[in-house]
């Protein structure tokens, strides 16, 4: 009984594995089945898990548009033709048949981008789209398209200098100039843009009037801005000869921004600034009178005037004749200490915080001599940018306050201070209305938008001396003056004498005129109100017509 | 475990292996879907990058200048062109009334402004009358 008593629990342990055997058995069956099942009749066509002849990937680089939204650098999805070396058998074969299908690839070129010995190489790059087609057609292993950025310019040449460019790199381009640079890491965020404040249609019409000036006048180069006075923003900036950044630029030279890099001497425009801190200060009037019947001799050197009246000045005079004699006896009158104070106060003496990489320092002379507050009341001895001088006359219109300059489009107030008191504004915007009126600046006045400015021309340092024959001229308007909010810079580098300006090149017959051209031209774009019949009616409230015989000699004749 | 539980229990699994195959088929149908609308959804931002890229080129200023010159010779306006309606002088108050012309002053936003006041054309009969005559 004892054996039979064993072999029953025995028979039922071996019932009980045959049967948990049979079970999972056939659950592995059904299993394997319904796999089976999965993969022969309803698993849907998807791509093999190798890599793709044709990769996608979404663009890696932020916008730049202009205030209005338009476009100024873009990135669109180019195909690159790709190799795997490694993965190619016959390079020679492989090389002859991409050379049929590119035209443009020599047998030669793809064969060597083949033979390298490397796990990946680029062959070629920025496929049209019937390229990209004849290269998949092929089918051959180891060659394949691989999507990258494709950074565009729609405006080219336009917006050069201040939108800039980029280069290529591992991760994608990079910025390497202007905004590219600037807003690098914003434009990294393909999800982000950036809006800049400067105004196409303006940018448009400066860089056209600007360049047929350059071209007219054989000048070497130019520069244009167009700034908000009020906001600070930077409207248009101009600068020639300049590049494509869709392209490799032909010399160093078109990457230099003369707008907001170059620093020079600005020459006469700087006697406004000296005007103003004297008004300012109480140390002039306009009526009070500056001897420049004669040169100054001061510490060795020789100051005099262009065309001067030899006598006795008023102030207002100095400006509108442009007398450098009047203009450095005023200088000396400020004092170098509140000359320099107020020269920082319009941020003359320091880098201007403009987002741009390319934003030259100012050369302030150190020590500052007795002689520097003289040569730097009529604008030589200090070297400032285009944007400072058109930022300080701009702050000088705009009732004496200062508000910093930007390239992006400003949606609140920026920060301002005050640099000179509401009424020194004033009068300085009479003063500029009258050069415009009966000084240098005539050529820039029109009916529907006054304006009121201040020329400069300056001979250019050449070897350590000025050179007589190669100068700066320039023109700094503000308009329109009886309601200032735009002001307006134009330079043109190195302009030549023609007949038609009976051999002068100074900025009265080559820089005024680009103003003139412009200003009416971006009016009405930026929506001014047109002047009405007697605009200049606020000119009395400043000065009375009663007084202009003792501030001009030429009102007694 | 009797025969009977370990026949429910073998139905209930595979019931639970036939839900889950089924859910699994539904998920990796809606992945595929996303997958295949990602990739839609990124072509299309491409398409549309290309346009956008197409279009500021188009609208270049110069391009629109040349297009101008080439079509419709529009010039810039001229600073003495632009003038301001207020500073119109205003009608003399003893000045003579106009002689009637038929033609009515309006707003811009009136839709009737500038037709005749008398039926004397078939459009201001047709207006007056609904387009009936």
């Amino acid at each position: 009984m004892k054996p039979h008593r064993s072999a029953s629990p025995a028979l039922a342990l071996a019932r009980t594995r045959l049967a948990f055997g049979v079970l999972a058995f056939s659950v592995s069956l059904v299993v394997l089945t319904v796999k089976l099942v999965d993969l022969g009749t309803l698993t849907r066509d998807r791509p093999p898990p190798t890599e793709k002849a044709v990769s996608e990937h979404p663009v890696e680089r932020g916008d730049i548009v202009d205030r209005n939204g338009r476009l100024l650098a873009t990135s669109v999805v180019s195909r690159a033709l790709v190799a795997w070396p490694p993965q190619i058998d016959d390079v020679e074969a492989a090389a002859e048949q991409l050379s049929g299908a590119l035209p443009w690839l020599s047998f030669e070129e793809a064969r060597q981008r083949l033979s390298l010995k490397q796990k990946f190489v680029f062959v070629a790059r920025r496929l049209t789209p019937r390229d990209q087609k004849a290269v998949l057609d092929l089918g051959l292993p180891g060659i394949g398209l691989e999507s990258e950025d494709l950074r565009i310019y729609p405006h080219g040449q336009l917006t050069a200098h201040v939108v800039g460019r980029t280069k290529p790199s591992d991760g994608g381009p990079v910025g390497n100039a202007g905004a590219e640079r600037r807003f690098n890491a914003i434009l990294s965020d393909p999800t982000q843009s950036v809006q800049l404040s400067i105004d196409i249609r303006v940018q448009h019409v400066l860089r056209e009037e600007l360049a047929r000036a350059v071209e007219h006048f054989s000048a070497i180069g130019g520069a244009g801005l167009a700034t908000d006075i009020r906001t600070g923003e930077v409207l248009a900036m101009v600068s020639l000869p300049d590049f494509d950044p869709n392209r490799q630029a032909k010399t160093g030279e078109e990457y230099a921004n003369r707008a907001s890099l170059l620093v020079a001497e600005m020459g006469s425009t700087f006697k406004l600034l000296t005007l103003a801190t004297a008004l300012d200060r109480g140390v002039s009037r306009l009526t009070s009178r500056f001897d420049a019947s004669a040169p100054i001799k001061a510490f060795g050197h020789r100051i005099g005037d262009y065309r001067g009246q030899n006598r006795v000045l008023s102030a207002a005079e100095v400006v509108v004749h442009s007398s450098n004699i009047g203009a450095a006896r005023m200088a000396e009158k400020i004092g170098a200490e509140t000359f320099k104070e107020v020269l920082d106060g319009l941020g003359l003496l320091s880098r201007p915080a403009l987002e741009l990489p390319e934003v030259g320092h100012p050369i302030v002379p150190r020590p500052w001599r007795p002689l520097t507050t003289m040569t730097v009341g009529f604008g030589h001895g200090l070297s400032v940018s285009p944007l400072q001088t058109a930022s300080a006359i701009g702050a000088l219109a705009n009732d004496g306050v200062a508000v910093p300059v930007t390239l992006l489009r400003r949606s609140n107030p920026a920060p301002a201070r005050r640099v000179f008191s509401s009424e020194t504004s004033d009068k300085m915007r009479w003063m500029m209305r009258q050069v415009v009126l009966r000084g240098s600046g005539s050529r820039a006045d029109n009916d529907a938008y006054p304006v009121g400015g201040k020329t400069g021309t300056a001979e250019k340092v050449v070897n350590g001396r000025y050179d007589r024959n190669k100068r700066l001229s320039s023109f700094v308007g503000v308009f329109p003056i009886g309601n200032p909010r735009y002001a307006i810079f134009v330079m043109l580098d190195e302009p030549k004498a023609l007949k038609e300006t009976y051999g002068f090149a100074t900025a009265a017959w080559n820089a005024v005129p680009v103003a003139g051209a412009v200003i009416p031209r971006i009016g009405s774009m930026l929506g001014v109100p047109v002047a009405g019949p007697d605009s200049d009616a606020w000119m009395r409230r400043i000065v009375p017509d009663r007084l202009l015989d003792r501030l001009f000699k030429d009102e007694e004749a | 475990m009797s025969a009977r539980t370990t026949f429910f229990w073998c139905i209930g699994a595979a019931a639970m292996a036939a839900g889950l195959f089924a859910v699994g088929d539904h998920v990796r149908d809606r992945k595929d879907r996303l997958a295949e609308l990602n990739r839609l959804v990124l072509a299309e931002r491409e398409r549309i990058q290309v346009l956008r890229s197409e279009l500021a080129f188009l609208t270049q200023p110069q391009t629109l200048e040349f297009q101008n010159a080439r079509a419709l010779g529009l010039v810039p306006i001229e600073a003495d062109q632009l003038h301001r309606s207020s500073f119109l002088p205003a009608r003399p108050a003893s000045a003579p009334e106009p002689p009637r012309t038929g033609v009515r002053a309006g707003r811009d936003d009136d839709p009737n402004s500038g037709l005749p006041t008398e039926p004397s054309s078939r459009l201001s009969l047709a207006l007056e009358t609904g387009g009936r005559q």
